[in-house]
């Protein structure tokens, strides 16, 4: 297994084992209470557990005596597994095993992906709800398949449609529907702990998940026979090049004069070529280069304010780097950090409660170089 | 066993795609989802009033009620049930707020302050149900330069760092699909809000949640953001390729604008994918991740070759055969017959009283000893109305007929 990259990351020890139900402040938490355990080993299983850590449950991460693959890429680590505990244990072996079954008897929830463990836990009826995670489901011809997030996005639908004519199709990035089925995961989980469940299993699909995000083109398909690809023109967006930066706009039908006034284009409005929204579709080409000529020497900052003031949809293009930047974020106070030194960035909640906001609860578990003590 | 959230009720002033998604996750996992449009404002995703382009109706022909038969309506408001209410008049908001009352959540996604000036704030809501959830939904979120921006999926994919991932390696940002950003949002959506339930579980109270969508979009590409605010330096994109893996890339198959994608992970995975195209060569002469980094356009070149003159699924089958990840890039028409899909469930045939017999798209939701399939199709305009005021406020029937003669709730929208 490979060192994770040196950086500045400082791990904090391993979270006490029993948090307090409720904090001396007495700020409750939405999920404070909830038990949960993380057997997995993949994007999808281990941001399905980081859900339930940021909402208040106490979630222990039981990895392998090597550790979880996903610590070859620290900040992924540390991203999918801020808040929580975390035991190394050989599950292969039978005083491993037996420490985590004792973990599990305890366990509101499971989480589990392939392998034994995952077998193991629907066998013995591990935790009130067992959530398994998988790539191709747990039957079929596909069980067995490969793939990561191109081969997903490929059988989703949404690649057919995801980049410019005349070249490939794109996947995107990251790991975005390994993200989608870990919500979706907790999602069926909060569900059944609201409805009273218990000895319940959940049965989550990465590559369904992936085509369940699509837009609609199977039952497109369904209701005339077309479907739609990267040679498509209607959706009204565009990409746009300014002085500096990127600029996207969306111009549906209502918004097609106010745009052009926000843009400071208001001639274009009642060019015939664009008269009507078809019209606007079928010279959308025409378009994008009568804008682009007139913005090629503006600010796109400067751009995007003027068109929202007339309530225009408009956008820069911010890179992950600028995001450190961005002036909503900073008003909104959305960056905060872990660890034992400011150092290491923490995104901000990725939903804010009036009353049970979420809280930290400090960085990654480091991984033990023993297996670890039943909790 | 019942559906999970059996006896929770949902009122949705959502429009378009990321709230009615979220929306359609509650009502899939057995929520009542009563849907609020006004006569003069009608979910975006029923298209125009008139009708708009073919493509999305049955038959290519929007018919006598085109917003009864648009697909992307259809398809994102299975399960739920659909009143006409003109919120701009006072006995409007009068409705609005006696079925804020009697729900356990109330979910828009405006940008931030509208629901205020309609008159459906926290404030207003909370004082008279202490119970409820109020769940916005906004682009950037309250408060900050951007509290009043307008937005789409598009646009806040391009403020959320991902878009500038993806492209050709030519600078030009990508946004992903005809608007991604929407079903996330959808998913996070049903995720605050079922996280608000169990909370009030704990509680007993009500509590109001902003999901600003671009912020828990973040979270999705987290890791990519972390290290670059780290670093200060971010990883354009190379299209399809990345340094862990080579081949990882789209390859054209037979046929017009039909693409095989294949992701090789390991040496000995490009020592099969070289023997099935018949280039065992290929993999004597790159047989490390290092030199087939090195020469990618050479080995795309080659394999291309193979790809072209065969069916992208057949590929597809071959390779995952042989133990390597592949899979043919699906179109609507292949979404539709997928085996694979079928088997999983997530496509089901409806039939809908405007738009006819049809096969829809479902959710990914798997629960034992549960039916989560499709209970009902999307409902056709103002369709519940008079059901959901008998039987939510007790409403009589020469009220509602009291409110459909002053054009409070109306059979059609108005054009």
């Amino acid at each position: 297994m490979a060192e994770p990259e040196a950086n500045e990351l400082k791990p904090v020890a391993p979270q006490p084992v029993e948090p307090k139900p409720t904090p001396e402040d007495g700020v409750v938490e939405a999920l404070s209470g909830i038990t949960v355990l993380d057997l997995t080993d993949s994007v999808a299983g281990q941001f399905c557990g980081r859900l339930f850590a940021d909402n208040g449950a106490r979630v222990t991460l039981v990895e392998n005596v090597t550790g979880t693959r996903l610590r070859a890429t620290a900040d992924l680590f540390a991203h999918l597994n801020l808040g929580k505990s975390g035991i190394a244990v050989d599950t292969a072996s039978a005083d491993g095993l037996a420490m985590v079954r004792a973990l599990a008897e305890r366990a509101d929830v499971v989480v589990v992906d392939s392998g034994e463990p995952a077998r193991i836990a629907e066998t013995e009826h591990w935790g009130r709800i067992r959530c398994r995670i998988t790539p191709f489901g747990t039957t079929g011809r596909w069980s067995g398949w490969l793939g990561d997030e191109l081969v997903f996005q490929a059988m989703s639908g949404t690649m057919n449609e995801n980049g410019v004519d005349g070249h490939e199709p794109l996947y995107g990035c990251g790991h975005r529907v390994s993200y989608a089925a870990g919500v979706i995961g907790y999602v069926e989980c909060l569900g059944l702990l609201l409805g009273g469940a218990s000895d319940t299993s959940v049965d989550v699909c990465v590559a369904e998940v992936a085509a369940s995000m699509s837009y609609n083109r199977a039952t497109q398909f369904s209701y005339n026979g077309s479907t739609e690809g990267l040679d498509a023109r209607t959706t009204p967006r565009a990409t746009l090049r300014c002085a500096d930066g990127w600029l996207n706009l969306f111009i549906s039908a209502d918004r097609w004069q106010r745009t052009c006034e926000g843009l400071g284009t208001p001639e274009l409005v009642a060019d015939p070529r664009f008269l009507t929204q078809s019209s606007r579709l079928e010279h959308w080409p025409e378009l994008e280069r009568e804008l682009e000529v007139r913005l090629a020497d503006r600010h796109v900052v400067d751009v995007v304010a003027s068109a929202q003031r007339y309530k225009a949809v408009a956008a820069a293009c911010v890179s992950p780097s600028g995001l450190a930047e961005d002036a909503q974020l900073a008003a909104r106070d959305y960056w905060t950090y872990w660890g034992d030194t400011t150092s290491v960035t923490r995104l901000g909640p990725m939903f804010r409660m009036s009353d049970t906001p979420q809280r930290s609860h400090g960085g990654p578990p480091a991984l033990a170089d023993r297996a670890g003590a039943v909790a | 066993m019942t559906a999970p959230l059996t006896g929770t009720r949902v009122l949705d002033l959502t429009s378009a795609w990321a709230g009615p998604m979220a929306t359609r996750l509650l009502a899939t996992l057995g929520a009542d989802v009563i849907k609020i449009e006004g006569p003069g404002r009608i979910d975006s995703w029923r298209g125009a009033v008139e009708g708009g382009h073919p493509s999305r109706y049955p038959d290519g022909e929007p018919g006598a009620r085109p917003y009864d038969r648009n697909v992307q309506f259809n398809t994102q408001n299975v399960d739920k049930r659909a009143i006409s209410l003109d919120l701009k008049s006072p006995e409007g908001l009068a409705v609005a707020l006696d079925l804020a009352a009697e729900s356990d959540v109330v979910i828009a996604n405006y940008s931030a302050g509208t629901l205020d000036r309609m008159g459906l704030g926290w404030d207003v809501l909370h004082a008279r149900s202490p119970r409820l959830i109020l769940v916005e939904m906004p682009a950037y979120g309250h408060g900050g330069p951007y509290e009043k921006h307008v937005a789409l999926g598009p646009s806040m994919e391009f403020m959320s760092g991902m878009s500038y991932l993806v492209g050709y390696g030519d600078g030009r940002p990508v946004t992903t699909g005809p608007a991604y950003l929407d079903p996330m949002g959808g998913f996070n959506g049903a995720a605050a809000v079922l996280t608000c339930l169990m909370a009030r579980a704990r509680t007993g109270r009500g509590q109001h949640l902003e999901l600003a969508q671009r912020e828990a979009a973040m979270h999705w590409i987290g890791e990519e953001i972390v290290r670059a605010v780290r670093t200060g330096q971010d990883r354009p994109p190379r299209g399809n390729r990345i340094d862990e893996a080579s081949p990882h890339d789209t390859f054209p198959s037979a046929g017009e604008r039909q693409w095989v994608a294949i992701d090789v992970r390991t040496d000995a995975q490009f020592r099969s994918l070289c023997d099935l195209a018949g280039r065992p060569d290929l993999a004597d002469r790159y047989p490390t991740l290092a030199e087939r980094l090195r020469h990618e356009d050479e080995i795309h070149a080659a394999l291309s070759e193979w790809t072209r003159t065969r069916d992208k699924h057949q590929v597809a089958e071959q390779l995952q055969a042989a133990g390597v990840a592949a899979a043919a890039v699906h179109d609507g028409r292949d979404l539709l017959g997928s085996e694979f899909l079928w088997a999983r469930g997530l496509l089901s045939w409806l039939v809908h009283p405007a738009a006819g017999r049809h096969v829809y798209q479902g959710l990914p939701l798997h629960v034992s000893g549960v039916d989560l399939g499709p209970r009902r199709p999307a409902p056709t305009f103002g369709q519940h109305t008079d059901e959901v005021l008998r039987e939510v406020l007790g409403m009589a029937d020469d009220a509602v007929a009291a409110l459909r003669a002053r054009g409070v709730v109306t059979d059609a929208p108005r054009v």
